[in-house]
């Protein structure tokens, strides 16, 4: 007879969802382990960038080329990425991929706590017309689930990480759990009300953050310092060192185990059940077997299909759960690079004061209902954008000549400018997926990722629309000078990655059920990015924690009733 | 000698000197770390620094560039951070604000006159107003930067990169409000009449 398990969870991976199901598992009273490949990351004591003033960032800001070229090439493209925070980042050298970053740039964390720590922190719920859209045109497999079944999911989640918007009661975008909104400034109030009055149909509204607006949980109110990237010792934004790991870790349940590689899942033909986690530790390369009833998979959309594609045995020689064969393939990520910005005239006497961590939002308005007449594509987009007086010392280069006057004219700030930028949806592809390469491995032995992806015609016209419709706004809202924006992001840097283990009823063609439960291995769960059928055109995350939380119950429930 | 001749002879006699002296430098600076040093300037390129500091952002109503630290910055970007592309743009302004002087009244830059310092400069601004830069790619997120971007754009960058990340520029030319702890999206800019550094 085996052994009793060492844990009743194991939880792999410790950012947005990893954090979710330890929170959750341990609350029910699980045992359970978290393990992360990343370093350990403290709240607080580790923020070692936050507040970091300008004087005292290593060269003012320059990057540091040499050592970016050779450790960072991919990580350092991110707009988030710099000294201040570079200890969150994954070392591209000592943890690469195959592709080159132009067929799929893959942006990852290496810490406990994961992106949560640099995430945008824009939430916004999916809808019925999201769930229902696969079925609707046909690409792709249809959703498991409808908003109904995670419509308490969603309040769940936010009452805890605590939302800060604005209730619209659009059908398209339900609202949130709302803590009081952010608010817009002086020019974006007079954006949106010529886009409203304008274009009937569209809202502008102000972003959907997990940003807090007022003490919440414990946690402290935003202070505007600007860059959330860094980490917060407020706790103003959601996190996992923030949020869901102090929930674990005052059960009394959690061991949290970190720089622990994940080599494989083991799997247990006779009871058909996975048993254990294969562990390499990332600094002495020794290797442990975890054992636990449930495994729950949150290493992120790319990193948890790799594990699975990596967890090969007799039984699953394509990969853990992947009788389907579609483990890896269906890989999207929102399309993004095209906008508009132009100059807003008339307010010159007026700024902002403290750093909004937020923007605003235009939420979709195409193909609400059924196909516009004037487009082709498919699906639609949002937009988010933000007005802000620009920086006269960041246009220093522009402006002429030395000494006295050109001090004082970089003292005055430059004009306003209104930025509004397009997030389309992906349709889901067969062809687009990641493999492990056959040959290349990783300095622990594990295979890389290679990527295949390329952007559909349906995304290519609809980023057109986005820079059209944009710059039709901007224009009709009195902006000057507006420049249209239509450069393709790289695959992947919208960093929304998803799909490669998608939800679905048939066992044909998905790998997991409408309980993000494997449908090969009953005590297996995938709850990150990877789960996603579609990808909607709204940020992710806030649906990868209502999905976890409710696959933990479920889970919980199914074990107490000893069905796994 | 016609001031052109000057300018091509002294680019001349600088081109292998310098290419010695830099590829030594080269061969010291591999490594690029925060905790770098200034090697590359000898007593009157160090003197030309910090004349050029103060002349593009001179001590007014705030202090200027010298009291902000900006030559030691310079000395660090250029010595440790600049590529041989970078650091060759840079040195051959530095000779070429020389030769200006020296053909103007007979004294390399640091040891000319006021007047003529300010037409070296300027002349090196009218330079660069005629240089074309490349076409630069990119999207919302990524910023090529230009390394052949002539010498008055370097040092003018250099400078107010070094002053304006400054203790002294943040908080005493702009405003520096590092915790705001509120948002106001309607704030005159008269009671501040500077802008926000960050």
């Amino acid at each position: 007879m085996a052994a009793q398990p060492q844990f009743d969870a194991i939880v792999i991976g410790s950012g947005i969802t990893g954090g979710w199901a330890a929170k959750e598992l341990t609350e029910k009273g699980l045992k359970v382990l978290m393990l992360d490949r990343g370093r350990m990351v403290e709240h607080g004591r580790d923020y070692t960038g936050e507040h970091m003033p300008p004087w005292k960032v290593p060269l003012r800001g320059k990057p540091l080329r040499e050592l970016y070229r050779e450790e960072y090439p991919v990580q350092s493209a991110s707009y988030a990425f710099g000294e201040p925070n570079r200890h969150f980042w994954n070392n591209d050298r000592d943890n690469p991929y195959v592709n080159d970053p132009e067929v799929f740039t893959w942006y990852r964390a290496n810490v406990v706590g994961g992106k949560s720590l640099l995430w945008g922190r824009q939430v916004y719920r999916f809808s019925d017309l999201d769930f229902g859209a696969n079925k609707a045109d046909g690409s792709g497999i249809d959703w498991p689930i409808r908003y109904d079944d995670i419509a308490p999911w969603y309040s769940y989640v936010e009452k805890f990480i605590g939302v800060s918007g604005q209730a619209e009661n659009l059908p398209h975008l339900p609202d949130s759990e709302f803590l009081p909104p952010m608010s817009m400034n002086v020019v974006e109030k007079a954006v949106k009300a010529k886009i409203e009055q304008q274009f009937p149909g569209r809202k502008m509204t102000i972003g959907r953050a997990a940003v807090l607006t007022q003490a919440h949980n414990g946690r402290g109110a935003c202070h505007y310092c600007g860059p959330c990237e860094r980490g917060c010792s407020a706790g103003a934004y959601f996190s996992t060192q923030s949020s869901t790991l102090p929930a674990a870790r005052s059960t009394g349940n959690l061991t949290l185990k970190s720089d622990c590689v994940v080599e494989g899942i083991d799997y247990d033909p006779v009871s058909q059940r996975a048993t254990g986690v294969r562990v390499i530790d990332a600094n002495s390369r020794e290797k442990t077997v975890y054992t636990g009833r449930l495994v729950f998979v949150c290493a992120s959309t790319v990193g948890s299909t790799q594990i699975l594609l990596n967890s090969r045995s007799d039984a699953f020689p394509q990969g853990l759960a992947n009788s389907s064969g579609v483990l890896g393939r269906y890989l999207m990520d929102h399309t993004r690079g095209s906008g508009a910005m132009g100059f807003m005239p008339g307010f010159d006497d007026r700024t902002t004061y403290g750093n909004r961590p937020n923007g605003i939002y235009i939420p979709r308005f195409r193909n609400l209902g059924g196909q516009d007449e004037d487009v082709t594509f498919l699906r639609g987009y949002g937009y988010q954008g933000q007005a802000i007086r620009t920086n006269g010392v960041g246009m220093a280069d522009s402006i002429p000549g030395f000494g006295a006057d050109y001090k004082h004219a970089l003292r005055n700030p430059g004009p306003w400018r209104m930025i509004l930028f397009g997030f389309g949806e992906c349709l889901p592809y067969r062809d687009n997926r990641m493999v492990l390469d056959d040959r290349k491995t990783d300095r622990f032995g594990i295979p890389l990722v290679r990527f295949h992806f390329e952007w559909g015609e349906n995304e290519t016209q609809m980023r057109e629309d986005i820079a059209r419709q944009a710059t039709d706004m901007l224009e009709q809202s009195g902006a000057v000078n507006v420049i249209s924006l239509v450069t393709p992001s790289k695959p992947g840097e919208a960093i929304h990655e998803m799909g490669t283990a998608r939800m679905g009823d048939d066992p044909g063609e998905s790998v997991l059920n409408r309980w993000n439960q494997a449908h090969d291995v009953p005590n297996l769960f995938v709850t990150d990015g990877a789960c996603m059928p579609s990808t909607s055109c709204v940020n992710p995350s806030l649906t990868f924690m209502a999905l976890t939380a409710r696959a933990t119950d479920y889970a919980v429930k199914q074990l107490g009733e000893g069905r796994i | 000698m016609q001031r052109r001749d000057v300018l091509r002879l002294s680019l001349a006699l600088l081109g292998s000197a310098a290419s010695f002296s830099l590829a030594r430098a080269l061969q010291a600076d591999t490594v690029v770390n925060p905790g770098m040093v200034a090697t590359v300037f000898d007593p009157p390129g160090q003197a030309a620094i910090e004349l050029l500091s103060e002349m593009i952002i001179p001590e007014t109503d705030t202090p200027g560039a010298i009291a902000a630290g900006v030559p030691d910055f310079i000395a660090v970007i250029v010595s440790s951070w600049y590529t041989p592309t970078e650091r060759k743009v840079f040195f051959s302004g530095l000779q070429q604000l020389d030769a200006y002087c020296l053909q103007q009244e007979n004294q390399p830059f640091h040891l000319a006159s006021e007047a003529s310092r300010v037409a070296a400069l300027t002349e090196q601004e009218r330079i660069a107003s005629e240089y074309q830069p490349p076409m630069q790619g990119g999207s919302f997120y990524r910023q090529s930067s230009d390394e052949e971007a002539p010498f008055f754009k370097k040092i003018r960058e250099l400078v107010v990169l070094g002053y304006y990340t400054s203790e002294v520029g943040c908080t005493e030319e702009l405003a520096y409000r590092p915790a705001p702890g509120e948002y106001n999206g309607d704030y005159e800019f008269a009671k501040i009449g500077r802008q926000w550094s960050h």
